[in-house]
């Protein structure tokens, strides 16, 4: 198992490393000039000037992609030129936000996807698995910021089930920061109910966020279930006597489940990508916010950074992914 | 059945045999009803996509004409789905911008495959450094969430329709060379290449007669289910004020501007995301009925 | 033997699958019985219909696409078809025991063996069982098939043990309750010769100590010769033969018998090559009004194109064939 993980880390470095070229090719090989795009589209000529020299712009490529690794193992990614501070900084702040954002929809996305592809695959072609599928199908075709505007619009102005968006109201005493994720600080602080009311503003965001995730969810357990309901194991439990509760939810989900953890790393990662959409809609400042904000007023470093991390976080969880796969799985856990 | 025992002996059963299976893959696919509702919902796309102009009751509106005073009209018998801030009628609007978004999907799902099906290829059949650095490359780009990576592009390069398709088509391909690297992979040894290769056919053959046939299911399938993303991604695109830009008719775009005036002027918000949705939805719903006949083992 | 009454007692029973192409009769009016100790072999090529029989006498073939529409089921004199899933379940494992043909893919791949082992018996006991009871029957059992070293095969996971290992561990499984009936289903076909030979002499131990009642299914007549004291042969759904084993060998009554005889390798015989039979089973979507196998038999002339029923030959041998005059002895097992 540790051999498992040092292997795996390993190769994340190199990973990270290839990630890093992919960012730097973007600034430096696309057409235009990277001094320019570092320095804002309101830069006077002299700012560039000033900036090509201080972060070495006109130096050769390999160089220039030495000092960039330097900077970021550093921790330096550049400075923002809409919030005029440090990426770090900015990133800092955003992105315990964000994560606590995607992690609640995750969650959401799990403990609905699994229970619905499990029944969906038990009525096989019967009324709930329609009515599942029909979910599924919707789900991986909605468009995220639609759907947030919409939830928002109905469920929110309309009905005012929900805040509009933000992290939480004026008047809710903001938990001193520990973790930057505001649920997790108020339960710190013995404060359960800020702690709920910061989950209450997450609830729409985090429905849109979920629903390609959960609709992915559900077609994979939904296929794995079904296949793994054929399989000669199931027939020998199903010989002995042993219940159909026992066989579906422990027999047949232990073996369904390894595919869906595949999925749930893969759209973890997209997640991740959805928050530039969803966090706009929601006004829920987080890192991807951040990002689209930086996009549009073509802030250049933050957009790279924000890159830069969100593969890193993505890598991260698919090698954890693959450690929960080593514990389910005996044969895989052998292999290593 | 009954013909099959007389007629395959003959070299010239193969052809109503390819004809049957055909037919056969024409009746499975025929049999399910949602991939019925995705062929027709693709069709009608499609011809929306070619007849859009002719369809729309003003097609002026789909550039930019400005006609304030009927401006945030409300859906009616005149303005099927209701005007935009500028008076723009949103059904000509949609139908329009059907053209863009099908345009979109096709460039996107077309690079990815120009530039993932030979990598895919190269990756499957030699060995060396080659296929290996091709492989690492892949999975670097597969370990970014691909919509992060297009924003950086599209940050590079600009804002813009043009920009935002290349974007996506460069996040897009190595879904295609894993795919591709696979399938290779497990056919290279399969003894029919073996069997070609002892009858001394050159690599080149084997890859364009043996390998790629038997390649072409899957892409067939992906690139189905790639067309509704690709669309998805532009319109997400769009929607962040990366893709085409307003007044031009692109139905992420639209969203975005009817966003602004939401709750009151609605139909601005709500149209243009259920033709993103059908339009995605019915990609989707094609995908899978064409892999549950092409490629039934791929789930 | 004939006073009692059979532990299992099959009757006119008959399953069609349904497809899109139609209703695919996969097995027609069946009849086989057995006495108490009795071991019986169902013998017949792939896809004759014999693991569906057995299957589904027991419930374990998903219905829809099967769908039983004649016959009855009798186990100890109480009639199974018509019980609810619920009754089956008690029936199987506890009265029922199956082994099956891969012990590679019947075991299942995420879970240790003792857990398999335990969850088996106390599944088969209806709960009553504890745990740790149930370890105790379970090395019990693992020692009664002779698998070395029961304590530690326990905690492993079946990708760590070979396949003939697996298979008696799998034996241990359906005999732990001390089942009236054990069906094996091609329980060495997938074995190397040298734990096949293991195996058929660790099944005939168990049958001789454990006075089992045992159908033992195959294709193979050299197989079923070391363990089974009498054969039934099924083609294409039916039985077309029926005859303690010593006759089956030595007068072989059905032209599709003689085929599987002529098949058989023989160790004092030399020939140049093993007989096959032409041709393929019948189209089961339409299948023949008359006998089944006569498209592919040499003898076959006009009356077989009516339906044949089983014809008494000699005591307790009977053989659907027209070539033979039912003659009325006194056996009456299996009188219509």
């Amino acid at each position: 198992m540790t051999r498992l993980i040092l292997k795996r880390l390993g190769m994340m470095v190199v990973m990270l490393l290839g990630l890093a070229i992919i960012t730097f090719s973007i600034a430096n090989i696309a057409p235009g000039d990277p001094a320019r795009l570092a320095a804002g589209p309101d830069a006077t000529p002299e700012m560039v000037e000033q900036i090509r020299e201080t972060r070495g712009f006109d130096k050769p490529l390999p160089v220039r992609f030495a000092l960039y690794v330097g900077q970021l193992v550093r921790g330096d990614l550049g400075t923002s030129v809409y919030t005029g501070r440090s990426v770090s900084d900015d990133i800092a702040q955003f992105l315990p936000a964000t994560m606590e954002l995607v992690f609640f929809a995750i969650t959401i996305a799990i403990v609905f996807g699994i229970p619905l592809g499990t029944l969906a695959a038990l009525w096989q072609n019967r009324f709930p698995d329609h009515g599942i599928r029909l979910i599924a199908v919707s789900g991986a075709a909605l468009p995220m910021f639609w759907l947030g505007l919409m939830l928002q619009w109905y469920l929110a102005l309309e009905l005012g089930w929900f805040p509009l968006g933000g992290r939480l109201g004026v008047f809710d005493d903001v938990p001193p920061q520990i973790t930057g994720m505001i649920t997790i600080d108020a339960l710190l602080n013995g404060d359960p109910r800020t702690a709920l009311t910061a989950l209450w503003y997450m609830v729409l965001p985090a429905a849109a966020l979920s629903l390609p995730a959960l609709a992915a969810i559900i077609r994979v357990n939904r296929a794995e279930m079904l296949e793994v309901l054929g399989r000669d194991y199931v027939i020998n439990a199903k010989a002995q006597g042993i219940g159909p509760l026992r066989i579906t939810a422990i027999y047949a989900q232990k073996n369904a489940i390894l595919p869906s953890l595949a999925m749930i790393g893969l759209r973890f990662g997209w997640m991740l990508g959805g928050t530039v959409l969803v966090e706009g809609v929601f006004d829920f400042p987080g890192i991807g916010l951040y990002a689209a904000k930086a996009a549009v007023s073509s802030d250049f470093e933050p957009i790279m950074a924000v890159t830069l991390i969100l593969g890193a976080a993505f890598m991260f969880t698919n090698l954890l992914i693959d450690l929960a796969y080593a514990v389910l799985d005996p044969r895989v856990r052998n292999q290593v | 059945m009954t013909s099959a025992s007389s007629a395959s002996a003959t070299p010239t059963a193969r052809r109503p045999m390819k004809y049957r299976e055909t037919r056969r893959l024409i009746r499975t696919y025929s049999r399910s009803f949602s991939s019925m509702v995705g062929l027709v919902i693709v069709a009608l796309f499609l011809l929306i996509a070619a007849f859009g102009p002719l369809l729309a009751p003003y097609p002026e509106d789909a550039y930019g004409a400005v006609d304030f005073s009927a401006k945030l009209l409300p859906p009616s018998p005149e303005h099927w789905f209701g005007t935009d801030q500028v008076g723009s009628d949103i059904l000509s609007r949609v139908l329009i911008g059907a053209r863009t978004t099908l345009q979109i999907g096709l460039t996107v799902t077309g690079i990815a495959i120009l530039i993932g099906v030979p990598l895919g290829m190269i990756a499957g059949m030699t060995s060396g450094w080659l296929p290996e650095a091709i492989m690492r490359v892949t999975d670097i780009f597969l370990s970014i969430p691909g919509l992060i990576l297009a924003i950086a592009i599209v940050g590079a390069l600009g804002p813009g329709i043009g920009n935002a398709m290349v974007a996506l088509a460069l996040v897009w391909w190595p879904g295609y060379v894993r795919l591709v690297q696979a399938k290779t992979l497990s056919q290279r040894n399969e003894t029919y290449v073996d069997a070609a290769r002892a009858l001394g056919a050159g690599p080149l053959r084997v890859v364009f007669v043996h390998v790629l046939p038997n390649c072409l299911s899957p892409i067939i399938v992906k690139a189905s289910m790639d067309m509704g993303l690709a669309i998805l991604a532009a319109a997400s695109l769009g929607f962040l004020g990366l893709g085409a830009q307003p007044p031009y008719p692109e139905w992420g775009a639209m969203v975005s501007t009817g966003r602004s005036y939401l709750p009151d002027w609605w139909w601005c918000t709500l149209f243009p995301g259920l033709a993103i949705y059908f339009t995605v939805l019915g990609f989707n719903l094609m995908g899978d009925g064409l892999r549950d006949v092409l490629d039934p083992r791929q789930r | 033997m004939m006073d009692s009454t059979p532990i299992l007692d099959i009757r006119d029973f008959s399953l069609v699958f349904d497809t899109f192409d139609g209703a695919y009769h996969a097995i027609d009016k069946v009849d086989l019985s057995l006495a108490a100790g009795e071991a019986v072999a169902l013998v017949g090529e792939t896809g004759c219909g014999k693991s569906v029989l057995t299957r589904a006498a027991f419930g374990l073939v998903p219905s829809p696409p099967a769908r039983i529409t004649s016959g009855s089921v009798r186990l100890d004199g109480r009639e199974l078809l018509g019980l609810s899933d619920r009754e089956l379940r008690g029936v199987r494992g506890k009265d029922v025991a199956m082994i099956f043909q891969d012990p590679m893919t019947y075991l299942n791949p995420v879970f240790r063996i003792g857990t398999q082992l335990t969850d088996a018996i106390r599944a088969q006991s209806g709960g009553k069982v504890k745990r740790a009871e149930a370890r105790d029957i379970a090395l019990g059992m693992l020692e009664k098939v002779h698998l070395p070293n029961p304590e530690r095969q326990f905690k492993a996971y079946p990708h760590e043990l070979s396949g003939g290992m697996r298979q008696r561990i799998l034996i241990a499984m359906a005999l732990a309750a001390k089942p009236k009936l054990l069906i094996a289903d091609e329980p060495t076909t997938a074995l190397d010769v040298t734990i096949q030979a293991q195996i058929l002499d660790l099944m005939a131990e168990l049958v001789e100590d454990m006075g089992l009642t045992m159908i033992m299914i195959s294709h193979d007549l050299g197989v079923v010769a070391q363990v089974c004291s009498r054969v039934a042969v099924m083609y294409a759904g039916k039985i077309v033969e029926d005859a303690p084993i010593g006759q089956i060998f030595d007068a072989p009554a059905h032209p599709y018998t003689k085929g599987l005889l002529d098949a058989l390798p023989h160790p004092f015989k030399r020939v140049e090559r093993l007989a096959s039979i032409p041709g393929t089973l019948p189209d089961l979507l339409n299948p023949p009004k008359g006998c089944r196998f006569a498209q592919r038999c040499a003898s076959a002339h006009a009356a077989c194109d009516a339906p044949v029923g089983l014809r008494r030959v000699a005591p307790q041998h009977t053989v659907a064939c027209t070539l033979f005059e039912d003659t009325p002895m006194k056996d009456p097992v299996h009188e219509h």
